[in-house]
């Protein structure tokens, strides 16, 4: 348990060092605070409350469930693994005393940290804007649906990223698993736009889950079938990306 | 035992592809509430155009601002698909506590409309040239021109709302749909046109009057929409209802709610009656307007050839167009222009032909005639307001029903008057 822990602290650091970080930052500051100015526009342009205070974050999380942050999570999962692998580093990493499952286990949770930063920091800075901006509408009950929404997205992303660990893991150009990937997202939204009845098979459609999560009454059985598709499809996706690094010559 | 490496990873795909296979294939055919619910709709509408001898259907609908109803619309439609006849009576109450209402009879060979107010009735028969075979009493708006993309374009609209519908089997047969959005989970895209097109209302002074609606300028949501739907036994929809509910600040900054209801019922299916109504002893005022012609048209009919100059209008001729006889849906007739001598070249050749025109009571008459060339050309005649004909010349057909005329109107005026011997 020690030998993983240091891994995954070392894998932490090296996603800190990088810039995708400040780039991830910078990136979803943008995003907030444009979403902020259409609204506030529309509102004193056109006299229509678009959102509230509390429906902001979640506006802000429909648009960038589907743009920025699987854009960003395929950045770091590219990186961990053709990254080091064009760099000549993974070497040093897999000489280190653990296992190469330790080390796949690291480098995938250390994935996952990072898109669950990346969501409760979108959330927290809409959560702001949306307060500053719109203060009257602010209540606990929609606060709570905020964090529950903001939460649950990361399982669909999540799901997608170890998609593209797959992918890194076939193909060794990063920039060819970055073009694939996505293709794929665009191809996924595609199909379950123009054929809605297979969109159950597609992990892209349910980017916007929370609208489950959230609604009133909970529709539980539609729920917990969504989860055990994305548990399913993760697993499969896991155990398949860990099988091509296990046995990759370096 | 001691599993091998590859047997777990195996293992562990194995059972990841078989969670994720079965669940998918489940949810797939499973399917949303909102799909069930939109067969349930299209199924009780194909039943209601065709295979329902009779029915009643009854829609209200009402508006409320901050809780007060200010305008309630109330509609009873009863239908006979065997004898293709509809009765409707449609009340309206407004919020000043004015009424009115309608009554409509139709059927293939007549309509008959009543203003409650009055006691006169309003009477269009449909016969001869003038009759209407294709005519039902109730058209299922799935069978419409258009109706299958604008099915795509809304199921894309709803995306992943579709599971926000609720089904729950009766324990008798039958179902129960039902639905609600909070602010919360209103897609951005319905509450931004919902939202601007209550203002685009609400900013006409005379709505506002009408609805006695408070004057709301800013923060305008759609705060709130349910919907129930209760389907029986028979896979019939029997009762929609709908809530919407909008909030928004005046310009003092209060907040007003506004609320409209719709519920919309099926009932008595075979058991509804619909009768003519009994017109012996009642007044009645023949219509028979439209595009037919009949023998109130035979006259002459005249307008003016005008002209500026100076910055004066000058009469420099006449267009006369006599209706010389209507026989059997025929129309029988002569146009001729006459100008002036000393303007004959400030206007093109005057036209001078006779005409015989046969039609459609639905669509303009068509004709043809020779132009002051020489040449064939199309035309067009059909009744205009009371005591006055159009004339359309040098018509170009685009399609079975859309034309254009080539008429330079800066010169040529199609509206004619009657001209009365006194």
């Amino acid at each position: 348990m020690g030998a993983f822990k240091a891994a995954l602290i070392n894998e932490m650091f090296k996603l800190r060092k990088k810039r995708k970080l400040t780039a991830a930052a910078i990136l979803s500051i943008l995003a907030v605070l444009v979403g902020q100015v259409a609204v506030t526009g529309v509102n004193l342009g056109f006299g229509l409350r678009v959102t509230g205070s509390t429906e902001f974050p979640l506006m802000v999380l429909t648009l960038m469930a589907y743009t920025v942050l699987p854009l960003l999570a395929t950045f770091v999962a590219i990186d961990m693994f053709n990254g080091e692998l064009a760099t000549n580093t993974m070497k040093l990493t897999l000489t280190r005393p653990v296992s190469r499952f330790g080390i796949f286990c690291a480098k995938v949770l250390n994935l996952a940290l990072f898109i669950v930063a990346n969501l409760w920091f979108v959330m927290v800075l809409s959560l702001v804007a949306g307060w500053l901006f719109n203060p009257t509408s602010f209540s606990m009950a929609g606060l709570f649906k905020v964090f529950l929404a903001y939460t649950v997205t990361f399982l669909p992303i999540f799901v997608f990223a170890l998609g593209v660990v797959l992918l890194a893991n076939v193909l060794s150009g990063g920039l060819a698993v970055f073009f694939v990937s996505v293709l794929l997202f665009i191809g996924f939204n595609f199909i379950s736009l123009l054929f809605s009845q297979f969109s159950s098979f597609l992990v892209t459609s349910m980017f916007d889950w929370y609208t489950q999560w959230i609604a009133q009454p909970l529709n539980g059985f539609k729920v917990l079938r969504q989860t055990l598709i994305l548990v399913g499809c993760g697993l499969m996706l896991f155990t398949a990306g860990y099988h091509l690094f296990d046995r990759k010559d370096i | 035992m001691k599993l091998s490496k590859k047997t777990i990873t195996l293992l562990s795909f194995a059972l990841g592809a078989l969670l994720f296979v079965s669940t998918a294939f489940a949810d797939m055919t499973l399917g949303s509430g909102y799909d069930l619910f939109k067969s349930s709709v299209k199924k009780t509408a194909t039943q209601m155009e065709k295979e329902l001898d009779n029915f009643t259907l009854e829609a209200l609908a009402s508006f409320k601002v901050n809780g007060q109803t200010t305008y309630q619309m109330a509609t009873v439609a009863k239908v006979d698909n065997k004898k293709q006849a509809l009765e409707e009576k449609t009340t309206n109450q407004y919020a000043n506590g004015q009424t009115d209402s309608h009554y409509l009879y139709a059927d293939q060979k007549v309509s008959i409309w009543k203003n409650e107010a009055e006691d006169t009735y309003y009477m269009t028969e449909y016969e001869g040239q003038n009759k209407r075979e294709n005519w039902t009493p109730f058209d299922n708006p799935f069978q419409t021109e258009g109706a299958p993309e604008i099915e795509k374009i809304v199921d894309a609209l709803v995306g992943n709302l579709k599971d926000q519908v609720q089904v729950e089997e009766q324990s008798g047969g039958g179902r129960l749909f039902s639905g609600s959005l909070t602010e919360l989970q209103v897609p951005a895209l319905i509450n931004a046109v919902s939202s601007f097109a209550v203002k685009q209302m609400i900013g006409d002074s005379y709505i506002r009057g009408e609805y006695k609606l408070p004057r709301i300028e800013s923060d305008i949501y759609v705060k709130k929409m349910t919907g129930q739907a209760v389907e029986n036994e028979a896979g019939l929809l029997e009762q929609i209802t709908g809530e919407m509910v909008l909030s928004g600040k005046d310009h003092e900054g209060k907040e007003h709610e506004l609320s409209l209801d719709i519920i919309i019922k099926l009932s008595d299916v075979g058991s509804t009656q619909v009768a003519k109504p009994d017109l012996s002893k009642a007044k009645v005022e023949k219509d028979t307007s439209g595009f037919g012609f009949n023998q109130k048209h035979v006259g002459t009919y005249k307008n003016n050839i005008v002209i500026e100059e100076n910055g004066q209008w000058i009469k420099i001729g006449e267009r006369t167009l006599e209706i010389i006889s209507v026989e059997d849906g025929k129309v029988k007739g002569r146009f001729v222009e006459t100008v002036k001598p000393e303007y004959q070249d400030r206007y093109p050749e005057p036209y001078n032909f006779t005409f015989e025109s046969e039609g459609d009571p639905d669509y303009p008459y068509d004709f043809t005639y020779t132009n002051p060339e020489g040449k064939q050309e199309n035309g067009q005649i059909h009744p205009g307001g009371i005591g006055k004909i159009y004339l359309e010349l040098n018509i170009e057909k685009i399609d079975e029903h859309g034309y254009r005329s080539n008429m330079n109107y800066n010169i040529y005026d199609p509206e004619l008057t009657r001209v009365f011997d006194e």
